[in-house]
């Protein structure tokens, strides 16, 4: 019973008007064991037609005839029932039928049954009999199955009804739902039963193929109720039930009542489904079977979660097919493999980094990381290439004559500042120096590239314009009252901080100062500038929000007790490192404090330099550690590195970092460590790769 | 100069007037619409609500339905248990504000059910699979979204096995497909 209800969890047949789930169960059992287009299965169709047919004798009749049973009988069922019927299995059923001999018998058995089941005395004792033993089975091939039809019905002189035949009756179902007999009439078995009161005993524990001889019948009976009858029937049946019984009737039940969406609804509204549900529980649907599988894996699917993971493409070098199952969708691909790159950064072992040792005891100035290049500029007057994935020093770009303070990275082209006054144009690849440009009277602070345009301040309180690639000088921007600390170049507009507590912004261009932006009492040491917002940081211990456009304030974000000395900005999200160890992460459009890095792990001294994305805050300070933090929640994640030297003169001065790799300059100023970069690596590693992409 | 008789009279006129353009507004405004299901029942609901329906709504305005006829949009998609869930959610959600576009960037929560269309949703699993298609079919954004939302939180938080008892799946890989799937839809949790 229970697979009948597991194979057709669609309800409603077609013939039969809207019947409850328990009305399709038993019309289920009766036919199941069927197979479908076969002749049987239209004779089933039949006799449950005729189940629903409360005039059933025409029906009946109808029925006979149409499977070419007996025509001449037809008058004499009605007038003499108990003659007729044993004419009619004389005559017919050996020679007429052959091939349908079973199913004649069977048909035969259901309805000289059908004309019995009004018997209430017959009814009584089946269910007097329930549940208990009281019979042996017996198997005889069909013809002697019909013989003993027939040697039964005479031995029944008695009439019509008789409870043998009744009882006999019992495993008709048996032999029309049983699959092995349907395939050779020859070879069909059918299980009759011989009913000797006396002996009331079961050979056989009950299976499916083998069900107790009354319970067709009883489903039979069933079948011919109205709803309301067998709404009824099946509450008295539950109320008669052990509740382990109950408890096993829930069982067959519930499923009927579960449906498997994602496999049986349209695929865009499984698809629509699965969009409501995160990456994790997605791998699970899809370890659940192959449609769920396939379903899960949809490329759309993915694409969208890399969006809301800020994932704008699909990774083009390694991940390719070569190494990806070949349905693993591309863009799951990517998901797995940034989800697999964060939980390096976030928990797993750090692998031993790579030691970039160079600049000998002079101070790392400043850094740049870009592709698989690194860049350092030192007070030592140099400046060094270095491969981010070798770690060898590929190029020493010599020729400052002093220190080097700035520098910034575009391509294979470096330019750096120094205190020598100029500004040099490098060929990373060659370590040529392309041009020198003259024009500054002091030191070379700051600079900002934009194209082929770069932006430098100087300590003689002017900005100079200059192009890189023929070396020219362009524009100067002359106001200032003290050295320039700070610029930002977005191609239109310069933006520049320095230590007359001004920010100016002017039109390179015209070399004309639009606007002067006055607020700070104290040096001005970092800017950023989105191109709407200027964001400046001063030893005043605020930062001021300005709108570029009007030059207002905006805000003034307080909140640091020291120097501001690194900030970025990103989508209106502002992180702030400041010497009094704390960083902050800012709203600028309300000016809100969002989040302070700080806590029981926070840093122990001034915070150096910075640099997040949407996952995680990089912090580095002179406390000799290098800490990772969530930008959500503002929660300490762990150190990613942390000097033996700290505290006792190691440093880290610089950071810089892209979604894999994080490089940092170290070393102290009194001889505790040595200067050089250390390269960590956060990439899958290839075995592991495998295992997840495999 | 009027008298205050022919005064009267105006005025009595003016009022008749607008009673009668009250009147006519509502007559106009709340019309009913027939609805009638696959298995021929018919539902008699406020047009405004019907409209919650864009297949409906698109329908009335591609037929010119008139006020007056007594027309009967049939619905053979649904059938009457489904429909009547249907107009119960859409009476319910009647003055709601139209829903929001889809924005892309938007993440996707199922947290945001009311608890009014959680305890409606409360039903076996049979109708709310009727109620997916149902709301798919007559393009109700709102009753989609959370049908579907509901199943995705059936789904949420639970292990493979978990997932395929809830909805009664049957576990159609080999032990080396099952080996395979599991390895490659591996989670790194934090340690």
């Amino acid at each position: 019973m229970a697979e009948c209800i597991n194979s057709e969890s669609e309800l409603p047949k077609s013939n039969c008007a809207s019947p409850s789930p328990t009305e399709t169960v038993c019309l289920e059992s009766l036919c199941s064991g069927n197979n479908p287009g076969t002749s049987h299965d239209i004779a089933n169709q039949k006799l449950i037609n005729f189940v629903y047919i409360d005039e059933a004798k025409p029906e009946k009749d109808n029925i006979l005839s149409e499977l070419g049973f007996v025509e001449e009988c037809d008058d004499d069922t009605s007038t003499n029932k108990d003659e007729s019927w044993e004419d009619c299995i004389d005559q017919d059923f050996p020679e007429e039928l052959p091939v349908d001999n079973e199913l004649a018998v069977s048909l035969y058995l259901y309805f000289s049954f059908f004309e019995d089941v009004s018997s209430s005395e017959e009814t009584e004792e089946c269910n007097a009999n329930h549940g208990t033993p009281k019979s042996s089975q017996i198997k005889r091939t069909l013809n002697s199955a019909e013989r003993n039809v027939r040697k039964r019905k005479l031995d029944v002189n008695n009439g019509f009804p008789s409870k043998k035949v009744q009882s006999e009756i019992c495993p008709m179902s048996t032999i029309s739902s049983n699959n092995q007999c349907d395939t050779s009439p020859s070879s069909l078995q059918v299980v009759s039963t011989i009913v000797t009161p006396s002996s009331r005993i079961r050979a056989v524990i009950p299976t499916k193929d083998n069900p107790p001889p009354e319970m067709s019948e009883w489903l039979t009976q069933f079948t011919t109720w109205s709803n309301a009858e067998r709404i009824m029937a099946i509450n008295e049946l539950i109320k008669c039930c052990e509740p382990t019984q109950v408890r096993h009737m829930m069982q067959v039940i519930e499923p009927q009542f579960q449906r498997d969406f994602i496999s049986l609804l349209p695929k865009e509204l499984a698809l629509n489904v699965l969009s409501f549900l995160e990456p994790r529980d997605l791998l699970k649907a899809a370890q659940t079977c192959h449609s769920w599988r396939v379903l899960a894996e949809d490329n759309l699917l993915w694409k969208e979660k890399c969006k809301h993971a800020g994932i704008e493409e699909i990774p083009k070098k390694r991940m390719s097919s070569r190494s990806l199952g070949a349905h693993m969708s591309p863009w799951k691909a990517a998901y797995m493999r940034q989800h697999a790159i964060e939980m390096n950064w976030r928990s797993k072992p750090i692998r031993e980094f790579k030691m970039l040792k160079g600049h000998d005891d002079h101070v790392i100035t400043c850094l740049q990381f870009c592709g698989n290049r690194i860049v350092s500029g030192s007070d030592d007057n140099t400046l060094k290439v270095w491969s981010a994935t070798t770690g060898k020093c590929l190029r020493t770009l010599v020729g400052h004559t002093g220190g080097v303070w700035s520098s910034q990275m575009s391509g294979n082209t470096i330019i750096s500042g120094s205190t020598d006054r100029t500004l040099k144009v490098w060929d990373a690849d060659t370590g040529i120096c392309k041009h020198t440009l003259y024009g500054h009277t002091s030191t070379v602070r700051c600079m900002h590239l934009h194209g082929t345009k770069v932006v430098s301040g100087s300590r003689d309180a002017t900005l100079r314009v200059w192009d890189i690639e023929t070396g020219n000088f362009l524009h100067v921007l002359v106001g200032h009252l003290a050295a320039v600390r700070c610029v930002q170049y977005d191609g239109r507009l310069v933006v520049s901080g320095a230590y007359d507590y001004m920010v100016k912004v002017w039109n390179p261009e015209t070399e004309e100062c639009l606007h002067t932006l006055q607020g700070h009492t104290n040096r001005v040491y970092s800017l950023q500038f989105d191109g709407v917002h200027v964001v400046s940081g001063s030893l005043d211990t605020s930062i001021r929000v300005w709108e570029v456009e009007t030059g207002a304030c905006k805000h003034t974000l307080m909140g640091h007790q020291s120097l501001t000395s690194g900030m970025e900005l990103r989508n209106n999200i502002l992180v702030s490192g400041n010497a009094d160890s704390t960083v902050k992460v800012w709203d600028i459009v309300s000016g809100q404090c969002l989040q302070t890095l700080s806590g029981p792990f926070k840093h122990h001294s001034a915070v150096t330099c910075l640099q997040f994305n949407n996952r995680f805050v990089i912090t580095s300070s002179d406390d000799g550690t290098v800490k990772l933090w969530d930008v959500r929640t503002g929660e300490f994640i762990r150190n990613l590195v942390a000097l033996d030297s700290g505290g006792s003169g190691g440093v880290v001065w610089r950071i810089r970092a892209n979604d894999t790799k994080l490089v940092c300059a170290v070393g102290s100023r009194n001889g505790t460590e040595e200067t050089k970069l250390l390269v960590l690596d956060f990439d899958i590693e290839s075995n592991s790769s495998s295992s997840i992409s495999r | 100069m009027p008298t205050l008789g022919t005064y009267k009279l105006q005025v009595q006129e003016k009022l008749l007037q607008v009673a009668r353009l009250v009147n006519k507004c509502f007559k106009t405004q709340m019309p009913n619409i027939k609805l009638q299901s696959s298995d021929g029942e018919t539902f008699e609901v406020d047009v405004e609500i019907a409209k919650c329906s864009v297949t409906i709504k698109t329908m009335l305005e591609d037929l010119g339905m008139d006020d007056e006829e007594e027309e009967v949009v049939p619905l053979p998609n649904v059938n009457s248990a489904i429909l009547r869930k249907v107009i119960q959610w859409a009476t319910y959600h009647k003055d709601d504000p139209p829903p929001p576009e889809d924005d892309e960037n938007k993440e996707k929560r199922t947290d945001d059910i009311s608890s009014w269309d959680a305890d409606f949703l409360k039903v076996d699993q049979g109708t709310l699979f009727e109620l997916i298609l149902a709301a798919n079919y007559l393009d109700i954004k709102g009753l989609l979204d959370v049908t579907c939302k509901t199943v995705a939180n059936m789904i949420k938080g639970k292990a493979p096995e978990e997932i395929r008892k809830t909805f009664n799946i049957k576990n159609d890989f080999t032990a080396s497909e099952e080996e395979q799937v599991r390895k490659e839809n591996e989670w790194c949790e934090e340690k």
